[in-house]
C-alpha cells in the first residue's frame, strides 16, 4: 500500500471509530440523531451527545493515542519489547495514591484523581532517582528494574491498607482502578489536555534520536544523539503522560504494549510515522473498547481493561502468526 | 436482641399504596456506581417505600453511566458519599433531571452502609425523607 492509501485507511478508521462511539450507548442513535445532537443543541439526543458521549470519545482517543505513543517511545528509548507505560512503577504508585485518598476519606470530586497523580508522579521521581547512574546518565536496564521494584513496594503498601482500613470504600478504589470513561467530562478532557500537549511534543521532536536508540546506544552517539538527553525527556515525558491518563481514566494496560508493535508489524516505519500512526490507532482501539464495554452488559459497564485485553490479545496474536511464522 | 429487631421491622408503618418513587442509590460519583438488588441497601429501600432504579442489576455493586441514569430518570438520588453541591457543579450531571430539580437524599452514618440492629431505624428515616421529596 502506498503512504497516501495508509493515511487514508488509518484517518477512515478513525472516523468510524469516533462515530460509533458517539452512536452507541444505554440510548442507541441513529447517525443522523448523533448529527443534528451535535450540530443544534436543542435535540432531544443533544445533551446525550454533546455533555455525556462526545466528551467520554475525545477523552478515550486521546488517553489510547498517548499510551500507544508512550508505549513506542520506551520500547525504542529502552529496546526492549516488553517496555510499556505501566512497567516503570506508575501503576503502583497511581494505585497507592488512590487508595489513600479513599482510606483517609478525602472529599471532592477530584481527589482520586490527584491523589492517583501524585502516586504516579511520587513513583516516577523514586523510579528516576535509582536509575540515574553516575550522577546523570540513566541506565535503561535500571530503569526497568527499579520500575518494577518500586511497582511492587507501592502494591504491597496498598494492600496493607485496603486489608487495614475500616473504610468500605476501598472497594471502590479497585473499581476505580481498573479503568474507564465513566467519569469522562469536558472538565476532564481539558485536564489531561494541558497536561498532554507538551510531554506529546517533546516525544515528537524526539522521533529522529529514538530511530537512532533504536540502533543501539554505540551507533547513535556516533551519529550525533543526544543519547542521555533523550533518554530522561523520554522517561519524563511518559511519565507525566501516563500518570494523566491514570488520574482521568484509572489504569488501562495492554494499548501501551500492543499498539505500537502491532503498527510495526503492519508498517515498520521510522518513528516520525510510526509516533503518529500509534496514536491514532491507539486512541481508535480506546474508542471502539469502550463502546464494547459500555454496551455489552447494559446498563452496567465493564472495565475498559478487561476488554482491551479480551479482543486485543487475540487479535494480536493473529496478527503475531501471520508475520512472524 | 433478634427478637426486639423482628418486633421493630414488623412495628414499621406500612409505604403508601400508589407509585413508589424511583431511588438511584449512588455510592461513588466518580464514575457512578450504583447497588443492584438482593442486596442491603436495596431492601432498606424497598422497605421505606420506594424502588431501587437499578433493581434489575443481579451484581451488588457496578458501574453505570450517567447516561443509563438519565434514561431511567429517577426521582430522587440517594447519596452515602458527595452532597448535592458536588453534582449541582458538574455540567455531565445536568442531563439528570433529579440532579436539575435538586432531588437528593444524602445520608450518612453506619446504619446505611451495613446491615445492622438499626437497620429499622434507618428505614424509617428513609420512609420520612421519602414523603417530604414526593
Amino acid at each position: 500500500m502506498t503512504r497516501r492509501r495508509v493515511g487514508l485507511a488509518i484517518a477512515a478508521v478513525a472516523v468510524v471509530s469516533l462515530l460509533a462511539g458517539l452512536a452507541a450507548g444505554t440510548v442507541p442513535l441513529s447517525l443522523r440523531d448523533v448529527v443534528t445532537g451535535l450540530w443544534r443543541g436543542d435535540t432531544p439526543a443533544s445533551p446525550i451527545v454533546r455533555d455525556l458521549r462526545a466528551p467520554r470519545v475525545l477523552l478515550a482517543f486521546c488517553v489510547g493515542g498517548s499510551l500507544a505513543v508512550c508505549g513506542a517511545a520506551l520500547q525504542a528509548m529502552i529496546r526492549n519489547p516488553l517496555a510499556e507505560p505501566y512497567l516503570l512503577g506508575l501503576s503502583g504508585g497511581a494505585g497507592l495514591g488512590a487508595v489513600i485518598a479513599i482510606a483517609t476519606r478525602a472529599t471532592g470530586p477530584w481527589a482520586v484523581p490527584i491523589a492517583a497523580f501524585l502516586g504516579a508522579l511520587g513513583a516516577v521521581a523514586m523510579v528516576y532517582r535509582l536509575s540515574l547512574v553516575a550522577g546523570r546518565r540513566l541506565d535503561p536496564r535500571v530503569l526497568l528494574l527499579s520500575g518494577v521494584v518500586v511497582g511492587t513496594f507501592a502494591g504491597a503498601l496498598m494492600s496493607a491498607i485496603i486489608v487495614l482500613s475500616p473504610s468500605a470504600g476501598v472497594r471502590n478504589a479497585f473499581l476505580w482502578l481498573l479503568g474507564g470513561f465513566g467519569a469522562a467530562s469536558w472538565q476532564a478532557l481539558g485536564v489531561f489536555a494541558v497536561y498532554a500537549v507538551v510531554p506529546l511534543g517533546v516525544i515528537g521532536l524526539s522521533a529522529r534520536n529514538l530511530d537512532l536508540i533504536a540502533l543501539g546506544e554505540e551507533p547513535a552517539h556516533h551519529l550525533g544523539a543526544d543519547v542521555d538527553q533523550t533518554r530522561r525527556l523520554i522517561y519524563l515525558s511518559t511519565a507525566l503522560l501516563t500518570a494523566a491518563s491514570v488520574a482521568t481514566s484509572g489504569i488501562i494496560g495492554f494499548v501501551g504494549l500492543v499498539v505500537p508493535h502491532a503498527v510495526r508489524t503492519v508498517a515498520r516505519p521510522l518513528h516520525r510515522s510510526l509516533l503518529p500512526l500509534a496514536f491514532v490507532i491507539g486512541g481508535s482501539f480506546l474508542v471502539l473498547s469502550d463502546v464494547v464495554s459500555r454496551t455489552v452488559v447494559r446498563p452496567l459497564e465493564l472495565p475498559v481493561g478487561v476488554i482491551t485485553a479480551l479482543v486485543g490479545v487475540p487479535l494480536f496474536a493473529l496478527l503475531l502468526r501471520r508475520t512472524l511464522v | 436482641m433478634a427478637a426486639a429487631f423482628d418486633s421493630a421491622l414488623a412495628h414499621l408503618p406500612a409505604p403508601a399504596v400508589g407509585r413508589r418513587p424511583k431511588v438511584l442509590l449512588l455510592v461513588w460519583e466518580q464514575p457512578p456506581m450504583t447497588i443492584g438488588g438482593g442486596s442491603f441497601l436495596n431492601e432498606l429501600v424497598e422497605r421505606a417505600g420506594g424502588a431501587n432504579l437499578f433493581a434489575d442489576v443481579a451484581s451488588s455493586a457496578g458501574t453505570v453511566s450517567i447516561e443509563a441514569v438519565a434514561a431511567r430518570d429517577p426521582d430522587l438520588i440517594l447519596t452515602t458519599t458527595a452532597g448535592p453541591a458536588t453534582f449541582m457543579r458538574r455540567p455531565e450531571w445536568q442531563v439528570v433531571r433529579a440532579v436539575r430539580e435538586r432531588r437528593f437524599l444524602q445520608v450518612e452514618g453506619s446504619e446505611f452502609n451495613r446491615p445492622s440492629p438499626r437497620a429499622p431505624a434507618a428505614i424509617r428515616e428513609l420512609a420520612r425523607r421519602l414523603r417530604e421529596q414526593a
